[in-house]
């Protein structure tokens, strides 16, 4: 078992290395497992897992929420959250530093998805931010840190994904990502307003005044999103709809708000749905080949093995999150958020649940470890869209990020502690 | 021969624009269906009864009828953690035997779900819904979906033979991202 074990690794290692795309390596990680037990119907195995998950009903928010947030990427969206937020951040210790950190909450409520919600913020507000004179750094950094709140924030398409794969309710994955993601989002806010109280030439405060006027009118331009959050997220939280029925209604309203705004025509909708085709085929893919090699692994008996190997480690249950934890940031060094938990769930979920967590609970912490593989070099998407937004190298967006890192950190170590900070809501 | 490649890349190129078509319309289905569900739901307060499984049919055709123009446009994840740098002679000979592997690999699940659409038609297999559809449908579909993106890859390899581009920009993005005069 141990040979097998080194083998599959190193093998989807080499092909990783190779720059083999990340589905077809699990793919053949999968039908390289399978080859090692004797008389399997390989090629039946892997067309019924094809098959099975990628006609499972749960998944089927997946496509939704991407084509709602492609639509809504083709509007004024960004522009109007930023007008709406300004003149209500304009009187806090970090003025419009603070629209980095609430416009990516917002847009993570509709978008699910980290590198949009930081490519869709950070188009308007770091123009706006640098022209006014805030402080490069912090400008960033907190547009890197924020962004990654896509992850966590319903909907979340990696929340989605978890959910297939880990047979968990993507209801309560979503309920229980709310309350950590606001607390995430205050913290970074509460970092903002210390920062720019210790130096105040990180945030120039003369310029930004606004008027009563100017906050009502602000509110206006806010509610389009407003409304589309509540229908979105207040469907599913309050029981009116399934995620996958709310995921429709949210297509309908970003095709409303697309035609308020003027911005609804043929063209922009069918690039709307051809990005979203792309990404979702993308995600599909991905989430097949892993399905498929989660089947393999199983077949080959890793998982118990695993767990026994761990078992006699006689690790308490913190100290093997803990070690998870540093293993899914040596991981996020190289891999995306998704390659990264759909490669590694078929070994470390059965291992979790051992140990008595619960799967929801590893759900949103998953995510946490996901949102800082986003911002870490040399592999961190946030950094990618970062990099295309400034042209500032890497390794300096990452240091910029790096204070945004630390907070996601201490809040992901907290809810390994106390677990209750996710669960509360989910009644776990 | 070039000339023969060229004609081949443009078929290969049209097969996944129009695959990634059927897949847009699939996408665009979903919720059409999925909202005549809810409104079937709140205004008559029974179901079609058959959404839930033909949306699922429609998700699993955008997955994979979309999943060539998606190689096409370089939208399927791969790691980069090599500084090969772009268009140096260790670039192009791994990208050769990454296009490789992975034809072969797309070519095995090829067959794959072309042998179990085909079983599925000897037998007779219907969905076990009030619909009962008859699944080598779906499942050809898909099929067709695999062989789609096993072309891709061939068509890979061909372009890099002939030294083609082998990747288009995606669609809605900036053809001339550096302001330059075109």
């Amino acid at each position: 078992m141990i040979g097998a074990g080194i083998s599959i690794t190193g093998l989807l290692g080499v092909l990783l290395l190779v720059r083999v795309w990340v589905a077809i390596a699990l793919f053949a990680a999968g039908i390289f497992t399978l080859s090692f037990i004797q008389n399997l119907p390989i090629s039946k195995i892997l067309a019924v897992s094809i098959w099975n998950v990628t006609t499972s009903t749960e998944l089927l928010a997946l496509p939704l929420f991407i084509l709602m947030a492609e639509i809504l990427s083709q509007t004024h969206l960004s522009r109007s959250m930023f007008r709406g937020l300004s003149p209500w951040t304009a009187r806090l210790p970090g003025n419009l530093l603070h629209v980095n950190v609430v416009g990516c909450t917002l847009f993570a409520a509709i978008s699910g998805s980290s590198a949009a919600t930081t490519l869709t913020v950070g188009r308007i507000t770091l123009k706006e931010l640098l022209a006014r004179g805030y402080d490069k750094s912090l400008a960033i950094g907190s547009l890197a840190g924020a962004g990654t709140l896509g992850f966590l924030i319903p909907p979340s398409l990696i929340l989605i994904i978890y959910g297939v794969l880990a047979e968990a309710s993507i209801l309560k994955l979503f309920v229980a990502g709310i309350a950590p993601g606001l607390v995430l989002a205050a913290l970074y806010s509460i970092y903002i307003g210390v920062r720019s109280s210790l130096n105040p030439n990180l945030a120039p405060t003369q310029a930004e005044h606004a008027s009563w006027r100017e906050r009502i009118v602000g509110l206006i331009a806010l509610l389009p999103v407003a409304l589309l959050i509540i229908a979105v997220i207040g469907s599913f939280y309050f029981g009116i709809a399934s995620p996958t029925e709310a995921a429709a209604v949210g297509v309908f309203g970003a095709i409303a708000i697309a035609a308020w705004q003027g911005q609804l025509t043929g063209s922009t909708l069918s690039t709307a749905v051809l990005c979203a085709v792309r990404v979702s085929s993308m995600a599909g893919l991905i989430l097949a080949a892993g399905s498929f090699f989660s089947v393999s692994l199983a077949y080959l008996g890793a998982p118990s093995a695993a767990a026994d190997a761990i078992a006699a480690m006689h690790l308490t249950g913190l100290q093997l999150i803990l070690a998870l934890l540093a293993v899914y940031l040596v991981l996020g060094l190289f891999l995306d958020g998704m390659s990264t938990i759909i490669m590694t769930l078929p070994i470390t979920l059965p291992l979790v649940i051992a140990a008595g967590y619960d799967p929801i609970w590893f759900g949103v912490f998953l995510v946490l470890a996901v949102e800082m593989a986003q911002i870490t070099p040399p592999v961190g998407f946030n950094l990618f869209v970062l990099e295309s937004l400034t042209g500032e190298p890497i390794g300096r967006i990452a240091r910029y990020a790096f204070p945004f890192f630390m907070i996601t950190m201490t809040v992901t170590v907290l809810i390994s502690i106390f677990p209750e900070i996710v669960l509360f809501s989910v009644g776990s | 021969m070039k000339r023969i490649a060229e004609t081949f890349l443009y078929f290969v190129d049209a097969a996944a624009i129009m695959g990634a078509s059927v897949a847009a319309l699939s996408l665009g289905a979903i919720p059409v269906l999925v909202g005549i569900e809810v409104l079937a739901r709140i205004a008559l307060g029974s179901s079609l009864g058959i959404t839930w499984e033909y949306a699922t049919y429609l998700m699993t055709l955008t997955f994979v009828l979309g999943a060539a123009f998606t190689l096409r446009t370089g939208g399927h994840i791969r790691v980069s953690v090599l500084p090969l740098g772009t268009r140096t002679i260790l670039s192009t000979l791994f990208e050769l035997l990454s296009s490789a592997l992975a034809l072969a690999v797309v070519l095995f699940i090829a067959f794959a779900l072309s042998d179990l659409a085909w079983q599925t038609f000897v037998m007779g297999t219907v969905s076990a819904t009030p619909a009962q559809t008859p699944l080598f449908i779906p499942r050809t579909a898909i099929a067709l979906g695999a062989w789609l993106l096993a072309l891709q890859f061939l068509a890979r390899i061909v372009a890099m033979c002939i030294g083609a581009p082998v990747e288009r920009p995606a669609p809605g993005a900036d053809p001339n991202p550096d302001g330059e005069p075109l």
